[in-house]
């Protein structure tokens, strides 16, 4: 009779381990891999379908081959060659779903430090891509145990193993699996190792000794209302510890939480922490952003997000103290924008007649003189000189730092004055412009303080987009879309994810129309180049973990509204001679130039390609043709300048028509 | 002349033969012979090469090499002297085959955008713009800085 010990069973198997650990023990957490980890029925099912069955579904197929060949009626002889081409094809391990509740478990395991041994019945020359599955899962085990001979007994093998493992010194304090075999033979051979039979779906549970306590971890992922998580993926074990620092809260090593997706679930999990609802909420929205932010720094998976040398202490999302310095009165620059109110900022910068400036701990040293007021807690976005804190009056907040000493992205990072004050003055720019409920939305860079006699500035942008966003919805750069997701829970880039769950023509409606609306308004009514790269420009998630169908644009330091077109559309840029200059000899204000270079090549097309990597569905056709319509919708602006900054518009998507 | 001395001698000679590894040699030369910190340099490095026209790629990895060297040059010892005469030979070897590669300047550049723009409505990439990957990210200096960075006043630093 099996023991129905559920999620607490597995629970109190990562709690005594983590008890033989902090008794000096080398425990690990010992895990099978299929069915346990993984559920590898469509793989199963692609064989099947080889087999010439193409109209069997998932639900008919089960675990073993001998079960499926047996249920459907197929000849076993036959079936068994065909299921050992296909199953252990490598095409084929891609099509394995990770099993949510096992994963999550080991995920916590590892966010404590506890390592994770996976025990697998698969063989040797399987390693390579069991490693590339299991980083897929997010999952960084200590090691992989592979059998080296498919005539093993794998119950028998697993056994022996548990036993050398002991006898090597790391303690096996759990076994999970979901085969009755290996808990018999586990149960019979290496005494002492905690056992739990992990039962997906239509696992039987014949053959279990009396009293292994079973844990179902087939069931669908529960919990309904608002999403915390783009797609309603679990949050990360980093997000819940995260928030725990954020509140000051002791790290909740005797407690396991669950796989946690929605507002609910977040609630729940919060009373028993012990943490106070309210805040933990908001603690968890700063959390979330960084964490997606920083989504491609996790896991070695850095792209282009890199960090120079700035110190691991204030990268990745890490919390830090920000230190802001004095500046006296006749040093200090304020900035404040003309249509925004600032004053609720005040409290925070203004010092001693001067003002008080954020400096990054890093740049600190090169200052002279410099004497720290007081200090936020913050942590960085992906940009590393961007922090995210939260101040009086404006609890979420993004604060612009000069890093002019810090390597970041291959650059150092300064921000002079000027910089701040176009910042400001391009936010109330295109807030002039929106009209009421406009496609077009940005993060308004409101206020800056700096020391005039360094040159050297803050800026403070607000996290709320302009137009307002509806309540509950949030930000992630785009990049996020195609970035490897594996630290959010997800095998496959979101907009992978997305793709599957909405399909193509939804996915065109909801991500690529409003993008590219968004970024011709910005580019053809606004008449600004801008660096449309996929860290300026944010997708915006509603409440429900789908795109809202907006897009929010940020730092306005990048954006280069051009003279002739401001006169010509009478928009209400104050183009002044000094401006003039600056454009006339900047390489970043061509405005057909930095269309190409950062929002088709550094956004649509690494979308467009994650999206190609899944056969049959590429849009680029569609989006092509998208950003066709809408300049051809604002033909007569590109043809009044299509012998100057519009040229390559007109060339491109208009001369053919003429 | 001290050790010192004779480690940023040796630099110098060796980062003469062409104007950008020079520019390099000199912004990584020992602050304490009399040149100081230049933490803009990578900017600067990075519009003259653009000026040649290499790829983003090759342009990515001299600016990985030079970062390498400017981080080794804080240590001012004698194998760091010596990693960074290897970091700029390795940037001569760059250089040089950027330029007999690609045709300088702007109609470069212009070049590559047009191959990226056909890529992107489909068409097959060329091996140019596989080398020149699309990157989700390029961030820098504030505008502005940026602009001015080839003449910039280098902020004080504490002495």
């Amino acid at each position: 009779m099996v023991a129905p010990g559920g999620r607490a069973a597995a629970h109190a198997a990562l709690l005594h381990v983590m008890e033989l650990r902090s008794r000096g023990e080398d425990a690990v957490l010992v895990w099978d891999l299929d069915g346990t980890l993984v559920d590898a029925r469509p793989r199963m099912l692609r064989a099947v379908h080889m087999f010439g069955r193409p109209e069997v579904q998932l639900q008919d197929v089960h675990h073993t081959w001998q079960q499926t060949a047996q249920h459907l009626g197929l000849h076993a002889e036959a079936f068994h060659a065909c299921w050992n081409d296909v199953f252990w094809d490598p095409a084929s391990f891609l099509l394995d779903l990770p099993v949510d509740e096992t994963v999550w478990l080991a995920r916590w395991a590892e966010s404590l430090g506890v390592p994770n041994i996976i025990l697998t019945g698969r063989l040797d020359e399987n390693q390579s891509l069991t490693w590339e599955q299991l980083t897929r899962l997010g999952l960084s085990p200590r090691d992989v145990i592979t059998k080296p001979s498919l005539g093993l007994g794998t119950p028998e093998f697993k056994a022996q193993q548990l036993q050398k493992l002991l006898e090597q010194g790391q303690v096996p304090g759990a076994f999970l699996t979901d085969s009755p075999a290996e808990i018999a033979a586990a149960h019979a051979q290496a005494a002492g190792v905690t056992l739990v039979f992990c039962a997906l779906d239509g696992t039987s549970s014949h053959g279990i000794p009396p009293g292994i306590p079973l844990w179902s971890t087939g069931a669908a992922p529960s919990g309904t209302g608002d999403m915390l998580l783009p797609l309603g993926l679990p949050l990360s074990p980093w997000m819940l510890h995260a928030t725990a620092q954020e509140l000051d809260a002791d790290h909740p090593r005797t407690l396991v939480p669950g796989p946690t997706r929605t507002r609910s679930q977040f609630d729940a999990m919060s009373t028993v922490m012990g943490w106070d609802p309210a805040g933990a909420v908001a603690a968890l929205d700063r959390v979330r952003r960084t964490a997606c932010e920083h989504v491609l720094n996790d896991r070695d998976g850095r792209a282009r997000v890199m960090d120079g040398n700035l110190d691991a202490s204030t990268a990745r999302g890490q919390p830090f103290w920000l230190p802001l310095v004095s500046v006296p009165a006749e040093r200090a620059v304020v900035l404040r924008s003309k249509r925004f109110p600032t004053s609720h900022l005040d409290t925070a910068f203004l010092h001693g007649g001067g003002c008080a400036l954020p400096i990054h701990p890093q740049e600190l040293p090169h200052r002279e003189d410099a004497t720290v007021v007081t200090s936020l807690k913050a942590r960085s976005t992906a940009s590393g000189r961007t922090v995210r804190t939260s101040l009086v009056g404006h609890p979420h907040a993004l604060l612009k730092c000069d890093l002019s000493h810090v390597f970041m992205d291959r650059h150092p990072r300064s921000l002079s004055i000027r910089d701040a004050e176009l910042a400001i003055r391009h936010s109330d720019f295109l807030a002039a412009c929106l009209e009421e409920s406009d496609i077009f939305c940005f993060l308004p860079e409101i206020m800056a303080v700096g020391d005039g006699e360094a040159d050297s500035a803050c800026v403070v942008r607000s996290a709320e987009p302009v137009p307002a966003a509806a309540p509950g919805a949030w930000t992630i750069p785009a990049y996020c879309l195609w970035a490897p997701a594996q630290s959010l829970g997800s095998a496959h880039p979101l907009i992978i994810g997305l793709l599957r769950k909405m399909g193509p023509d939804a996915l065109c409606s909801a991500i690529f129309h409003p993008l590219i609306a968004a970024m011709m308004r910005l580019t053809l009514d606004f008449g600004c180049a801008y660096l449309g790269h996929g860290q300026n420009i944010h997708v915006e998630i509603a409440n429900n973990g789908l795109p809202t169908g907006r897009f929010v644009f940020t730092d306005m330091e990048d954006v280069w509204p051009h003279p002739a077109l401001c006169t010509a559309l009478s928009l209400p840029y104050p183009v002044d001679t000094e401006y003039r200059q600056a454009h006339a000899e900047s390489r970043e204000s061509g405005i057909a130039t930095t269309f190409q270079d950062y929002f088709l090549w550094k956004l649509l097309q690494p979308l467009l390609q994650c999206l190609e990597t899944e056969p049959g569905h590429s849009l680029r056709d569609n989006v092509n043709q998208l950003i066709r319509l809408e300049v051809l919708a604002r033909a007569d602006t590109v043809c009044a300048f299509r012998t100057g900054p519009l040229k390559w518009f007109y060339d491109t998507y208009l001369a053919e028509d003429a | 002349m001290d050790d010192r001395e004779q480690r940023a001698e040796k630099i110098r000679a060796a980062s003469s033969q062409h104007p950008v590894v020079r520019f390099a040699g000199q912004s990584l030369l020992p602050k304490d012979v009399g040149f100081g910190a230049r933490p803009t340099m990578a900017a600067q490095l990075e519009e003259k090469l653009r000026a040649l026209g290499p790829t983003d790629g090759l342009v990515s990895a001299t600016l990985g090499l030079v970062e390498l060297a400017y981080i080794l040059r804080k240590q001012s010892s004698a194998e760091a002297a010596d990693a960074i005469l290897a970091v700029l030979s390795k940037l001569q070897q760059l250089v040089d085959d950027a330029l007999s590669t690609l045709p300088p300047g702007d109609a470069a550049l212009a070049g590559l955008r047009s191959e990226r723009f056909a890529a992107f409505q489909g068409a097959p990439a060329s091996s140019v713009v596989v080398r020149s990957a699309p990157t989700g990210n390029q961030v820098a200096a504030g505008p502005l800085a940026r602009l001015s960075m080839a003449n910039a006043v280098i902020k004080k630093d504490k002495p």
